[in-house]
């Protein structure tokens, strides 16, 4: 009998609230380090994920033994884990009905094209980009290069009618350059990440301009001087305002964080950001294709839609589980996504981005007297608080309305809603752009971020 | 376990039926039940057992890797025949080594712990989420206990059989406090136990130490920017210092001129009051407890920095046969994963500084609990925001702060090192490090 059958079957006799995730991913990996590999890899996890619902408690149980016996005795350990737990539960959970549960195949083109493609010739370009990007300069002394591809194929069955088949494959591409000079060391990076296929990975960069980018990256910050402390007006780029929307904002509008009392509890309908902006997070990839946390549907079985978090400067939702939606008396927008067969269902972002307006970059610029222009995004966090840090590697002067020179890779910070006050203008641009970013909460997640450029105040660190 | 035995040595057996190969299994087998609780409940009750295989084959100096979690009789040709195609693709490399003549039977393992039924598990979650909360400001965003009875096992056809057996409770808290409308930062502690005696006393420290942590957060303001010295908890010391030594002393990244300690062994990286040890050995840190690496080489206790001067390179077998010396034991990683380079357990060598003496030394100045940033180890740059972390003046503990950034150098730092405490305190239950008192960061409030 298929996996689909025995799920069926399973879910047939429950008698019980309960959900039941067959997960299959399979990773490649192949990366060059300094003319050598780095790694060659095929990797392989597969399993389900069974969640009941029992005396209002969650239990969850999960094998990666797909045979019927093996399934039902989890699905047994599962009700046993919830009536355990159910006696200390105060508060009993109730799971939001939905109009959008998933039935039928959901499959986002590119699984098949990527699995036909051989190899060789993805292991051939990773090869030749990192010899191309160690040879970019006499001041880069290595470099890297890795590929790496992931395909996903998820049954999703719920007893209350979610029944669908999903298939997508996440193709990621990453160089870093290593400049030295004297004691210095500095490193440029890039990365490209997308749910799609190969053409969909280098649609908006090949890799010379990948290159070219990493290696002067890396070369002019051995010289660039450092940042100057303190608050500044900027101009954000599509990745800069990406990582702001979905570290800065989307984290404290996450409904289990708000019931553990973000910032933004009790903020809904109250004015959290400047008239300009619009902040949304969606399952669908918005304005062009291939947004890297693209998810038709959720672990929940709820179809994807796009959620709008400030419409016009106003907090207008959060984002929900089935549960939380029921708690608020809304309708879940499928933000409930588990990593992995053996993990629980935890509300995450997908594609989460500022739509664009109306103004153009360089009068955003020219608006600036003494300032930065903010692009390289790296890794950053969020507080309960809505104060927020991230990293951008490429951040240039803005003195009397031009761009001038490079200067050290800097950290900038503010309270988040304090910073969308703040926004003057937005541009009428649009770019998805965390390249091969991952967001980490208890589990990792695949998303993308974007939008247009911004130009606000914020905090940057710097020399005092 | 005599069943995953036998499974990897049929295994390897069947890569020999293809080709001639070195070949390498890694298996996790982990049963693991968890307790969570979220906002102000428990959240969900979980269970599961998950056995993941990692196959190396190295064929004719070609290395190829695959990792499966669905390995039985009946897929070991398939198995085989990937791992073998997957090799074909990489150029020949003579560097590709396995360990060799490695052998042992490892066990941190307390009955009474690993049998522990639900239930009992439930009442150690309540006793612990009632004691983070005993102060009602404190707010949980999610806590989990977790109960895993795990074995690793290692085996090659070059003499090494390593098998490591392990019970293990650990725990983490992350929360913030909230008064009058105030919201804190958030922060986190967590800690585990090998055995279920000390396990009661544990969940109570770790509760004391994040309910002191947010609550003295309360009140938070700026502070005043300058450039000098700032204190750094245990905590900081760990995101700052300990990831910078990490990164420098990779045997890899010295090799391919990432590591700015490529020629600096023997010669001195810090300040000489500073000294940090590793101890894979050390029982009372069960979370860190590693007999044996991930290649199956024997770890041993061992000095990174003595007295300010760089003592360790850390090579997995790869880069020890690039560097023409043995491996030392720092092959990082689990069945998923290939070998990568990393360090064990540390701990920083405690000094003599009283509390007293670190605030005096200060003076006016910043404590830094957590760093929430980006810190380059290859640059040695960071820059980020304090949290959880208070300012002194004149020598006395003042308030919180908030919305303050700090930027510097690690390098520096290392060598910038004033004074260091008396006092050790664990960090999640595996890095061991008193106060230590730096100069030279910059300090930016708004």
């Amino acid at each position: 009998m298929s996996i689909h059958q025995n799920l069926k079957t399973l879910l047939g006799s429950a008698g019980i609230w309960a959900e039941a995730r067959y997960h299959k991913k399979k990773t490649h990996v192949l990366g060059v380090l300094k003319g050598e590999v780095s790694e060659l890899s095929s990797k392989h996890y597969e399993g389900v994920g069974l969640r009941v619902l029992v005396g209002g408690t969650w239990g969850f149980a999960s094998t990666g033994d797909l045979s019927m016996a093996s399934l039902q005795k989890t699905f047994k350990q599962a009700q046993l884990m919830a009536q355990e737990l159910s006696s200390r539960k105060k508060t009993k959970i109730k799971i939001a009905p939905s109009k959008n549960l998933a039935q039928g195949d959901f499959f986002i083109p590119g699984y098949e094209d990527l699995e036909k493609m051989s190899w060789e010739e993805k292991f051939e370009l990773v090869r030749k980009t990192e010899e191309k990007l160690r040879n970019s300069s006499k001041m880069v002394e290595s470099a890297s290069c890795q590929y790496s591809e992931s395909f996903e194929e998820k049954m999703i069955l719920t007893t209350d009618g979610a029944d669908c088949h999903m298939k997508l494959v996440r193709p990621e591409f990453r160089l870093s350059a290593f400049a030295v000079d004297g004691s210095q060391r500095t490193r440029g990076f890039e990365s490209l990440g997308v749910t799609g296929a190969w053409d969909c990975l280098f649609k908006n960069a090949n890799t010379d301009s990948l290159i070219e980018s990493a290696s002067k990256s890396a070369v002019s910050l051995l010289k660039a001087p450092t940042a100057n402390g303190g608050k500044a007006k900027v101009i954000l780029s599509p990745a800069m305002v990406g990582l702001l929307s979905h570290e800065a904002i989307g984290h404290t509008v996450e409904a289990d964080f708000v019931l553990s009392g973000s910032v933004a509890q009790g903020k809904l309908g109250q004015d959290v950001a400047s008239s300009l902006v619009t902040m949304s997070d969606s399952g669908i990839s918005e304005f062009t294709v291939g947004a890297g946390g693209t998810l038709p549907v959720d672990d929940e079985g709820v179809i994807s839609k796009r959620v709008d978090i400030i419409k016009d400067g106003k907090l207008a939702n959060y984002l929900h589980s089935r549960e939380t939606a029921a708690h608020f008396g809304v309708e879940p927008g499928g933000n409930s996504r588990a990593w992995e067969f053996s993990d629980e269902p935890l509300i995450r972002m997908r594609n989460t981005f500022i739509q664009p307006g109306t103004s153009k970059l360089d009068d955003m610029i020219a608006g600036i007297d003494d300032g930065y222009f903010i692009d390289g995004a790296e890794g950053g966090q969020a507080d309960a608080t809505g104060e927020f840090m991230f990293g951008a590697s490429k951040v240039r002067r803005i003195k009397n309305g031009k761009l001038g020179e490079a200067v050290q890779k800097v950290t900038v910070a503010g309270q988040a809603f304090d910073v969308l006050k703040t926004v003057d203008a937005v541009s009428s641009d649009f770019k998805w752009d965390l390249g091969a970013g991952h967001c980490g909460k208890g589990q990792p997640a695949k998303v993308d971020a974007g939008g247009p450029f911004l130009r606000c105040e914020i905090m940057l660190g710097g020399k005092q | 376990m005599k069943k995953l035995e036998t499974l990897a040595g049929n295994l390897i057996d069947e890569c020999q039926k293809l080709e001639k190969a070195k070949v390498e299994v890694c298996i996790d087998d982990v049963e693991e039940t968890k307790i969570v609780y979220e906002q102000t409940d428990f959240s969900v009750s979980s269970s599961s057992h998950v056995t993941t295989f990692g196959v190396r084959a190295l064929v004719n100096e070609r290395l190829g890797f695959i990792t499966t979690n669905n390995l039985n009789e009946g897929n070991l040709s398939q198995n085989a025949k990937e791992v073998q195609s997957v090799a074909r693709l990489s150029p020949q490399n003579p560097n590709y080594k396995f360990a060799e003549n490695s052998q042992g039977k490892h066990e941190l393992f307390n009955s009474a712990l690993a049998e522990m039924p639900p239930k009992d598990l439930l009442a150690h979650a309540q006793y612990f989420i009632t004691e983070c909360r005993k102060d009602p400001r404190v707010l949980i965003d999610r806590a989990e206990l977790s109960l895993s009875n795990s074995e690793r096992y290692l085996v090659n056809n070059q003499n090494v059989n390593q098998m490591a057996k392990q019970s293990l409770v650990s725990w983490f808290v992350m929360g913030m406090a909230s008064e009058n409308g105030e919201v804190t930062s958030f922060d986190y502690d967590g800690n585990n136990v090998g055995n279920i005696k000390n396990m009661e006393s544990a969940l109570k420290e770790t509760a004391q130490l994040f309910r002191e942590s947010v609550l003295g957060s309360l009140g938070a303001q700026g502070c005043t920017s300058y450039q000098g010295p700032v204190l750094l908890h245990p905590a900081a010391v760990a995101d700052l210092l300990a990831g910078v030594i990490s990164f420098n002393v990779n045997g890899r990244a010295q090799q391919d001129g990432m590591s700015k300690w490529k020629e600096a062994l023997g010669s001195s990286v810090a300040s000489k009051i500073f000294t940090l040890m590793e101890s894979p050995r050390d029982k009372s840190r069960p979370g860190g407890w590693s007999p044996f690496d991930r290649e199956g080489v024997s770890c041993v206790d061992k000095a990174i920095i003595s007295e300010g001067i760089l003592k360790l390179t850390a090579h997995n077998c790869f880069s020890a046969s690039r560097g023409g010396v043995a491996p030392t034991g720092h092959a990082s990683g689990g069945s998923r994963s290939t070998p990568g380079i990393g360090l064990h357990t540390l701990s920083v060598q405690k000094g003599t500084a009283s509390m007293k003496d670190l605030y005096s030394a200060l003076n006016t100045g910043l404590v830094l609990k957590r760093f929430s940033g980006n810190a380059d180890p290859v640059s040695g740059s960071f820059s980020g925001v304090a949290k959880n972390s208070w300012w002194v003046d004149k020598g006395q503990r003042k308030q919180s702060i908030k919305e303050v950034m700090v930027s510097g150098n690690m390098f520096d730092l290392l060598k910038n090192i004033k004074l260091i405490g008396s006092d050790v305190i664990r960090q999640s239950g595996s890095f061991d490090s008193p106060y230590i008192l730096v100069d030279g960061v910059s300090v930016t409030s708004n």
